[in-house]
């Protein structure tokens, strides 16, 4: 048995190329996967490091409608909580809050630094935020002196506000639409990694009297039962399939006193996500498929070495070898190749996710703002993962070739002929029963069935390859029946090489209709936001006020009166409707605007009777025009209609437009307004210097047409992830090509010196090697244009719609069909230029002489 | 003494669970809090005083530090004894402010109050607890008439108001490994017992380093204790004491060994020293005898004297001699004053040991040592 | 008297192996005129392979001279660059292998064919098929080599050394893969053709009964 061994390794190494390929696929796959894991856990480390800094440890919150409490309920609450009250059971810490969106600067002239005002009781916050100080700390004195804060040390190296130098530091921040002095008496560390935004914390007391909201908490922070063990299984889940669990189907609300209830800021937090979780998703599909890729080496690799030694294999048969001492061999073979591949790959995956990181991190950061991305933590997960992954992975893939080498009839002098009728009809049996499970697998729940539906679609892609290769081969063939020889040996010897670069041509299937699925599917994402940004920036001023309104001030509505045709004014609070957080937006018109208010409407239309609902929203009710919806107000709930149906990209979870004239009453929020049809003397900017003029401090006016153009710079930026994994894995695909070929190359050595010897000059065996590289390109390209496609309606029609609601329109740009055939081609020309040249190269009596060993 | 404490414990438990955090530079300045100019604007205990009842049984607002310190050592019928702690600090952060503004916050606040509450069980199990709050929105505070003290649900308050007593302590704590439940009524039919000069304390040799400061030595205590679920009815003898000051001790001090015993002839013994950095005794380390008619004796630095017998090793590093041999010949008590059981250790934010103690000797008694700066952690 | 068709003069090969340096011919020298045989014996290793290599132009002399004359002129291979040396054995050289060594991809009359159609007759087809049909194989011209028997495939490569009618045949032990009657006959039917077209065959073999009859015998000893 070990000298078996012996000889099964010891072949391994003689076809080393072909083992290489293999290790190498393995490899990358096991590397992408890593990187992948790596920079997705980094990122999320920032975003939830970031997320921490506000929510501190807290896994949920009392709320109130509109996101408002009043104050006094806290007492009552946490005395309630103290003496036992059951729905406080495992409630193991208590803490209010008063939070607002502000900013801040060093003059009341330059308040221009965004911050989140954390207002916190430090003497109950203990515990629930890292980075906020108790009572004796820097919160003694946030608690005896009105005005002080303190801020997060990296705004303040940004303000240039250095308090060692300086001591206490006057700034001033705007809130509740004032300038008030601010007393900044300390800074503090958020970690390793920072929300851009900054944060401002100081006391309750203080962060009520400037946003002007004494009474009133934003919610009561709670740490409940043991945040380790709470849904364990979906926290290992997510752990392990990063992106692949977005939200708990479980909504944990509870109902409280007054309209107050208890609401898991998990879920919250991961309701904000979406795009980030899409970002995320394409990431993690991109590094299985990567994988996938992979696997198709290995099974290439160990098919083929199967089917070279199946005269062997007989003759071991005949001597005693049993049928599962044979089995066990190959198994180990790939073994080996697994643990090679594991190994190169946690290698080439550390690096590699070094680069994506920094991709990642751009990414974030026009998500996000500045965010700064830490070293990978040291966890041992997403290595034992990949590892695990790539080894099983090799294994399975290897299944198929063990069982062919156990099923080798004994005999001494067995022929090795062509495989049996059974084994050509093996794939094509294979891919029928995956193309099945794929179409089955469609309508399963949720995005996962989509992705699951694409990559049983790829592999039985995968499998088809050889077979329709051979079948555009012998049609050329019988279509060149009469061509110079020269074509007829280039032509036959690309089928005859195809049992190894078969596979490397099935790498290049998947690699590139995932490429083009995925651009395609990037492009109408890509094309469907745009068009929706468009529109919903069609007004060319947007007027954003600071703090909290219920209704415009008269001077700035004097103003717009004054300068413009009309406006539109939204109030938008956040509020949660059958368990869904939501916007919601009060819309007021005034004047002459569009009636629909530049909605990209899908069904239905804007009117003022009714509800306007964001796609994502109406999708998850199961809302359409005419149906009816429940919205909380202050005094109740109001049963309305919903007349229409709204694309939206950019609420996350769900946005209702209320209209004035439905008397829905409304609660404090932000108030926006869009200008439109402005006056004709004078330009956008002289409009917005007058309108600011008018507004409250804190106002900003901005031009719609520079909004559109940095929003789609984010979404550029967003995809450029998305377009080098597409890169790595083409060239995957292209290295698998190179290999197969130079592997073919060695093996034709000994015939190339035959030919030379006969007077071939250099260029035919060149030419050979560049034209088959060329077919298998084309033929590859032929299969992966419609598989692309396929891939992209998956995509766009099935899992954006059911993990984000939104549907987005086709845009298939014929450059994306070219750019796919270019990049094909020119991978199958790289890949046969240096096996091209090695031949060009080589000497005919070094040639001739392998010829001579090798019968 | 307890001053002291009370400033360690808001200033610790401020840093405790922040430091890992990485860097904190807050405005932490132990020298702006607790002196310096930051006296500037406080009340000072600068001489005696009359004492006015009920109204300074509650609230001295204008002075820094203040608590009420409650300590209990009872049993039950069969004999099983118990120690309980119920102590309510206030600490002001900032002097008294001149006015107010109209739309003020209610969150508002200069006080900062602090609980602590304590039960050693008789299987030697000693389990306590901390809580802080702010002095708005009925979260802690003390009222005089009828006198309440309290934060959130543990409680100190008058059963018969206008009285002052009986009184009522109520502390369930729910969050520790072994749950409990305090129910005690106190009683004292002799009245406040005002220490130091007429209920002035000097502090040391500086003036003003002082506080007013009375004591109710000896209540009677009964009630209920429920520990594991079980249910234990309990008398036994309780000592509240009532300080305020706003000045702070000198510093190169290093800890003190307090000890309040309620001895078996009807006397209540107070000593108490404190140990400096360079190994001495200093010099304000004092006493007071009560005798059972509420006449008391004061005992100075010379009159007592204190050695540590054993010491008990707390697994942090920390070493608490758990038994002393005391001799005060002047008054004839001496004896060795030795810990019921070892651990009765307060691990907070600030670490101190707070437990039952008994004097085996001519006169013996029971009652509590506290014991500050020995290490550990 | 006209020039000999092969003249080797002095002729010396040296390889390094690693420090070592293998003297695989040393002094050689023979001549061959048009239509006669020359036989080259010895044992594994003696330079067999080397001298032919040399004589087909795959390789150089480390010393002495070896001149083909050929339609009316001389060629030196040591002297020629790649793509004349290339030419030259396409024009003017034949060559049979132990181990056949025709296409696998490319049919029996496709694989004769590919000589001529390299050589750029307009009729490689016709060629090619006159070739096999003399040399018995008029059934097997379509079959893929596999399927040939060893004594068919040395006769479609005999074929394939004459179909472009070079002026000598370089044949490398082309009976040594066959059993003693098939490789008799398939090399009795080379002879046969070579004296009826009067080409020069250079035969290397150790086959004693082969090396009987030539016109020049070189035996190549150890010369180290």
């Amino acid at each position: 048995m070990k000298l078996l061994l012996r000889a099964h390794m010891r072949y391994l190494w003689q076809d080393r190329w072909q083992t290489l390929l293999a290790v190498f696929g393995v490899s990358v796959g096991v590397a992408v996967v890593l990187a992948v894991d790596l920079a997705n856990a980094a990122s999320r480390e920032a975003m939830q490091v970031a997320q921490r800094q506000l929510d501190g440890v807290a896994t949920h919150a009392i709320v109130g409608a509109g996101e408002r409490i009043d104050e006094l309920a806290y007492p009552r609450l946490r005395l309630r909580w103290r003496q036992g009250a059951p729905v406080f059971a495992d409630v193991r810490a208590m803490a209010p809050v008063v939070t607002a969106e502000t900013r801040i600067g060093l003059t009341p002239d330059s308040m221009t630094r965004p911050v989140q005002l954390l207002g916190i009781d430090p003497t109950a916050d203990a515990g629930m935020r890292a980075s906020v100080p108790g009572p004796g700390g820097g919160g003694g004195r946030l608690m005896s002196e009105p005005g002080t804060a303190l801020l997060d040390a990296a705004t303040a190296r940004r303000l240039g506000v250095d308090l060692d130098a300086d001591g206490d530091v006057q700034l001033w921040i705007q809130a509740a639409g004032r300038a008030r002095p601010l007393r900044l008496v300390g800074t503090f560390s958020l970690g390793d990694a920072a929300l851009g935004q900054g944060l401002l914390v100081t006391d309750i007391a203080t962060a009520q009297e400037w946003l002007e909201r004494v009474g009133w908490l934003s919610r009561i922070d709670l740490i409940r039962g043991d945040p380790v063990s709470q849904h364990a299984f979906g926290r290992m889940l997510e752990r392990v399939f990063p992106g692949l669990v977005l939200r708990s189907p479980r909504r944990e609300t509870e109902e409280l006193e007054d309209g107050l209830r208890i609401q898991s800021l998990a879920e919250r937090a991961a309701d904000t996500r979406a795009l980030a979780a899409s970002f995320q998703l394409n990431l993690a599909a991109l590094g299985l498929l990567a994988l996938v890729v992979g696997l198709f080496l290995v099974h290439g690799t160990l098919g083929h070495a199967v089917l070279r030694r199946q005269r062997a294999f007989a003759r071991l048969r005949a001597i005693g070898v049993r049928a599962g001492e044979l089995r066990r061999m190959v198994l180990a073979e790939a073994a080996v190749i697994g643990v090679a591949g594991v190994l190169l790959g946690l290698l080439f995956g550390r690096w590699l996710a070094s680069g994506l990181l920094a991709l990642t991190a751009g990414t974030l950061e026009n998500l996000y703002g500045q965010v700064t991305v830490a070293a990978f933590a040291p966890d041992p997960v997403p290595v034992i993962k990949a590892a695990g992954v790539g080894l099983f992975a090799t294994v399975l893939a290897a299944l198929p070739a063990s069982a062919r080498a156990a099923a080798v009839t004994p005999g001494l002098f067995a022929t090795a002929g062509a495989p049996s009728a059974s084994h050509r009809l093996r794939p094509l049996l294979l891919t029928g029963l995956l193309l099945l499970a794929g179409v089955a697998l469609l309508p399963a729940a949720g995005y996962l069935g989509g992705l699951v539906a694409i990559a049983a679609l790829l592999m039985a892609t995968a499998l088809l390859t050889p077979v329709w290769i051979t079948a555009v081969l012998s049609g050329m063939t019988r279509l060149l029946g009469a061509a110079p020889l020269r074509f007829r040996l280039l032509l036959r010897e690309a089928v005859r090489g195809l049992t190894r670069s078969g596979v490397a041509g099935a790498a290049l299937v998947v690699a590139m209709a995932t490429a083009l699925g995925m651009g395609l599917m990037v492009d109408s994402f890509r094309s469907s936001v745009d068009r929706w940004l468009e529109a919903r920036l069609a007004a060319p001023l947007h007027v954003q006020l600071s703090g909290e309104w219920t209704q415009l001030p008269g001077d700035l509505e004097a103003a717009l009166t004054d300068t413009a045709a009309g406006h539109v004014v939204r109030v938008s609070w956040s509020d949660r409707i059958a368990g869904e957080p939501v916007r919601v937006s009060h819309i007021r018109r005034q004047g002459n605007v569009p009636a629909d208010l530049g909605l990209a409407l899908l069904a239905g239309r804007f009117a003022d009777d009714g509800l306007a609902v964001s796609e994502p929203l109406a999708r998850r009710l199961g809302l359409m025009p005419g149906s009816m919806l429940r919205l909380p107000v202050a005094d109740g709930v109001r049963e309305l209609t919903v007349t229409g149906v709204f694309r939206e990209y950019g609420a996350g979870p769900g946005l209702i437009l209320v209209p004035e004239a439905t008397g829905v009453p409304v609660l404090s929020g932000q108030l926006a307004v869009e200008v439109h049809g402005l006056r004709a003397d004078a330009d956008a900017d002289q409009i917005a210097a007058e309108l600011v003029l008018a507004a409250p401090d804190g106002t900003r006016v901005r031009r719609n047409d520079e909004l559109l153009a940095i929003a789609r710079g984010v979404f550029e930026r967003t995809f450029e992830v998305t377009g080098v994994l597409k890169s790595i894995a083409g060239a995957v695909a292209a290295f698998g090509l190179f290999a197969a070929l130079t592997a073919l190359g060695l093996e034709r050595r000994a015939q190339y010196g035959i030919l030379r010897t006969l007077g071939v000059d250099r260029a035919l065996p060149a030419w050979l090697n560049l034209g088959e590289a060329s077919l298998l390109a084309i033929s590859a390209v032929l299969l992966a244009l419609p598989l692309g496609v396929l891939v992209a309606i998956i995509l766009i029609e099935v899992v954006n719609v059911r993990a984000f609601g939104w549907s987005l329109d086709w845009s298939f740009p014929p450059w994306l069909f070219l750019q796919a055939l270019g990049i094909g081609l020119l991978a199958g020309w790289a890949a046969a230029l240096a096996p091209a040249l090695a031949v060009w190269r080589a000497d005919p009596a070094v040639l001739l002489a392998e010829a001579r060993v090798h019968a | 003494m307890r001053e002291r404490i009370a400033l360690l414990l808001l200033i610790c438990a401020s840093l405790e669970g922040y430091g890992a955090a990485g860097e904190l530079r807050p405005g932490l300045d132990l020298g702006a809090l607790i002196g310096g100019e930051a006296d500037a604007g406080f009340a000072v205990a600068d001489g005696p005083r009359p004492f006015h009842f009920p109204e300074d049984h509650g609230p001295h607002p204008d002075y820094r530090s203040e608590w009420w310190y409650l300590v209990a050592h009872v049993e039950d019928a069969r004999g099983r004894p118990f120690g309980v702690q119920f102590t309510l600090f206030r600490q002001a952060l900032s002097p008294p402010a001149a006015d107010a503004d109209e739309n003020a916050s209610r969150w508002r606040t200069r006080q900062v109050w602090m609980a602590h509450v304590a039960l050693s069980g008789p299987d030697g199990v000693h389990q306590a607890s901390e809580r802080f709050a702010r002095g708005e929105l009925g979260l802690a505070g003390v009222t005089p008439e009828p006198f309440a003290a309290w934060l959130e649900d543990w409680r100190l308050a008058a059963t018969r108001a206008p009285e002052m007593f009986p009184l009522k302590l109520e502390a369930r704590v729910d969050d520790t490994a072994r749950p409990y439940h305090v129910e005690l009524s106190f009683d004292d039919p002799r009245g406040p017992i005002l220490q130091g000069d007429r209920g002035y304390s000097r502090k040391s040799a500086s003036e003003g380093n002082a506080s007013y400061y009375y004591s109710f030595t000896r209540m009677q205590a009964r009630g209920h204790i429920e520990l594991d679920g079980e249910r234990y009815a309990v008398t036994g003898l309780g000592w509240l004491d009532r300080e305020w000051s706003t000045s702070v001790l000198d510093a190169g001090q290093t800890g003190w060994d307090w000890f309040a015993l309620h001895l078996d002839d009807g006397r209540d013994l107070k000593v108490f020293q404190i140990r400096r950095d360079d190994g001495s005794i200093d010099a304000a380390s004092a006493g007071m005898l009560v005798a059972a008619d509420g006449t008391t004796t004061p005992l100075g630095r010379d009159d007592f004297d204190l050695q540590p017998l054993r010491t008990w090793e707390d697994g942090d590093g920390g070493n608490w001699p758990v038994a002393w041999r005391l001799s005060i010949p002047k008054v004839g008590i001496a004896g060795r004053v030795v810990a019921r059981h070892d651990d009765q250790l307060n691990r907070l934010a600030v670490r101190y040991w707070e437990g039952q103690v008994c004097l085996d000797g001519p006169v013996p008694g029971c009652g509590f040592l506290e014991m500050t700066g020995y290490g550990g952690e | 008297m006209p020039a000999p068709l092969l003249e080797v003069v002095g002729v010396a090969r040296t390889f390094l192996q690693g420090e070592r340096r293998i003297r695989v011919l040393e002094d050689i020298s023979c001549s061959l005129a048009a239509g006669q045989r020359l036989t080259i014996t010895g044992r594994s290793g003696s330079g067999k392979s080397t001298l032919l290599n040399l004589l087909a132009g795959l390789d150089r002399p480390d010393a002495g001279r070896i001149r083909w004359h050929i339609a009316d002129r001389y060629w030196d291979p040591a002297t020629l660059d790649e793509t004349a040396r290339t030419g030259f054995r396409r024009r003017h050289l034949g060559f049979v292998f132990q181990f056949f060594n025709l296409v696998p991809t490319l049919t029996a009359l496709e694989n004769v064919a590919l000589m001529a159609e390299l050589n750029g007759f307009g009729d490689a087809m016709e060629r090619a098929r006159s070739r096999l049909q003399r040399l018995g194989l008029e059934d097997r011209m379509d079959a893929f080599p596999e399927t040939l028997s060893g004594g068919e495939q040395q006769r479609v490569a005999i074929a394939r050394a004459l179909v472009h009618e070079p002026a000598v045949v370089l044949a490398d032990e082309p009976t040594g893969n066959l059993d003693r009657d098939s490789g008799d006959a398939v090399f009795a039917e080379l002879l046969a053709v070579l004296a009826e077209e009067r080409r020069a065959l250079v035969l290397v073999t150790h086959d004693s009964e082969l090396a009987a009859g030539g016109d020049h015998h070189l035996a190549l000893g150890t010369a180290r």
